[in-house]
């Protein structure tokens, strides 16, 4: 079903929508929820909650493309819920490492108190658009996806150890960056 | 989780949606899918010249004169590659010793100048050395080479600082780190080429950026004086192949990695490459590499045992290893008297499993240093 219809089902406020989300983006969004929180029953509670987001977002929104719309609710709710089983130890052991990429900031090294979060974003969104391709896909893959080294590496025809190699090489660059920038001091 | 990274993560949570979408799916890889294209056109070249060959069986074998012409083309050529590339040899040289071994190794540094190009400058010749030698570097963690290329202001700031640390002279740790890549990376020669386009000398866009960025500021912070760089240059590199001991290609994106090109400047009337050029980190962590320990983060040795399948080049392929898909490569020394069908135990690097195409087959493959090879009766054989 194409997004269009499918936010028209939304904005009809139909019963199907729900189910035509999940056939189309189930999958993706559970992928998402689960690479974050490594556990199913977790991932699959999350989905049905981005579900509920969604519902209520739009209407009003009309995102384009829905996909990432709704990616970004499951990566949210999901961050959130892993957030809440860390500070309550009930962490199912499989740690996620989405934290790393602070790791090319050094522990002395502060995030500046004027930046608000959303001119990081942009900051952030001019690096990334000076990243290759390959590099952007990565980095993405990796940092927003959470997907692992391992897979990165299988969809790009990559060693694993090539794929570390060029994350601690963009890690770097961020951090050049953002200091020139004056974001950390 | 920390301020920073909460913050930062908050932040990287919100980015454009373009880059999420355009991240959905896995890039092409356009090198490759060129090569594999002009593999093909081989492939249909060699059939339809033989069937030609056959139907000219009967005509006599070709002249002296032909033969000649033939020996004649340059053997330093990529041919296995299938692409003319050469059409300007600058060609820089450098010899070294690989840890203990003696060996030595040779760098060769092919540049093609974009067909646009105008008045050649001198300036542009010594910039595109300078990218061969910082590319070699770059590729085989080979620090010492790179160091030359940047002031001394702003390796005190980012390095020496770490050495005095570490309780090392200057050159003492400078040899220390080149002992550690070479012995993580054997090389005997590489061939590096890429083509230079769009050169330009003191544009006035491409200046100011370079003051704006490209880590300046931190080269004042080492005590340069900003007023005494004179030029700047930059170019855009493409094209670029790297062949590591005429048999693996490292294929890791380079004109991704350059996309924005590459910065140069002149200061009392030297020329350097721009600062964020300089990786400083990765050197400091390789300073600090112990090959002796069993888990350390680039040498990380480890045990096997396999019968040899191929020798190419000095590398070893096994067969009935744990390690698959891996070439190991030696010494050409240590591996004299061993035969395909020889079952060994090895001793090999594994931390830094580069991955790099064999340019025979074409195939993607680990490369790992070997470290001790004998004989090993009991390896069972498929």
């Amino acid at each position: 079903m194409e997004d269009q219809h499918l936010i028209k089902l939304f904005f009809a406020r139909s019963d199907e929508a729900i189910e035509q989300l999940a056939v189309k983006y189930g999958k993706t969004m559970f992928a998402v929820s689960y690479n974050i929180l490594q556990n199913i029953q977790d991932a699959e509670e999350c989905v049905n909650d981005a579900y509920l987001g969604v519902w209520n977002a739009i209407p009003p929104a009309k995102p384009n493309p829905l996909c990432t719309f709704v990616c970004r609710i499951t990566r949210n709710i999901s961050l959130t819920k892993h957030k809440h089983n860390t500070a309550a130890k009930r962490h199912g052991g499989n740690t996620v490492d989405f934290e790393e990429i602070a790791d090319c900031i050094p522990a002395h090294t502060t995030v500046t108190d004027e930046i608000e979060t959303r001119e990081l974003t942009e900051v952030l969104n001019a690096w990334l658009d000076t990243l290759s391709r390959q590099n952007l896909y990565i980095f993405m893959r990796r940092y927003w996806y959470m997907d692992s080294v391992t897979a990165i590496g299988e969809k790009l025809h990559m060693t694993e150890s090539a794929v570390y190699l060029r994350i601690g090489r963009m890690k770097k660059n961020l951090y050049k960056y953002l200091t020139e920038r004056g974001i950390l001091l | 989780m920390s301020r920073n990274n909460e913050k930062l993560n908050d932040a990287f949570g919100e980015v454009d949606s373009r880059f999420i979408t355009a991240t959905q799916t896995p890039p092409i890889g356009k090198k490759r899918m060129r090569i594999r294209l002009i593999a093909a056109a081989i492939c249909l070249f060699v059939l339809f010249a033989s069937v030609f060959a056959a139907l000219l069986l009967q005509r006599p074998p070709h002249s002296d004169t032909e033969s000649s012409a033939d020996e004649s083309t340059d053997s330093t050529e990529y041919s296995a590659l299938g692409w003319e590339l050469v059409s300007f040899e600058k060609g820089t040289l450098n010899k070294k010793k690989i840890g203990n071994q003696n060996a030595l190794y040779t760098l060769a540094v092919k540049c093609n100048k974009s067909a646009d190009a105008s008045e050649p400058d001198p300036a542009e010749d010594v910039c595109s050395e300078i990218f061969g030698q910082w590319l070699f570097s770059y590729c085989t963690f080979d620090y010492s080479l790179q160091f030359s290329l940047f002031p001394e202001e702003l390796l005190s700031i980012y390095v020496y600082k770490e050495f005095e640390k570490a309780g090392l002279s200057i050159d003492d740790a400078t040899q220390k780190i080149s002992d550690t890549a070479a012995d993580l990376f054997y090389i005997r020669n590489a061939d590096i080429a890429y083509t230079i386009k769009d050169f330009t000398l003191n544009d006035p866009q491409k200046r100011a950026r370079f003051f704006e960025g490209m880590g300046v500021n931190e080269l004042v912070k080492g005590g340069l004086d900003a007023d005494k760089i004179t030029d700047v240059a930059h170019f855009y590199a493409e094209d670029i192949v790297v062949i590591f001991n005429e048999q693996f290609q490292a294929d890791w994106g380079f004109e991704d990695e350059f996309g924005s090109g590459i910065y140069f400047y002149q200061y009392e009337g030297e020329w350097f490459l721009a600062p964020n050029m300089l990786e400083d980190d990765m050197s400091i962590d390789l300073l600090h590499a112990d090959k002796n320990k069993k888990d350390d983060t680039f040498f990380d040795r480890k045990t096997d045992i396999g019968t040899i399948k191929k020798i190419e080049n000095g590398y070893l392929y096994l067969e009935d290893t744990h390690r698959s898909n891996c070439y190991f490569y030696a010494d050409p020394d240590q591996i004299k008297g061993f035969a395909v069908g020889d079952a060994v135990e090895i001793t090999y690097f594994s931390g830094l499993a580069f991955g790099m195409y064999n340019l025979s087959d074409d195939t993607l493959y680990d490369i790992c240093p070997l470290v001790e090879i004998t004989l090993h009766e009991s390896v069972a054989i498929g």
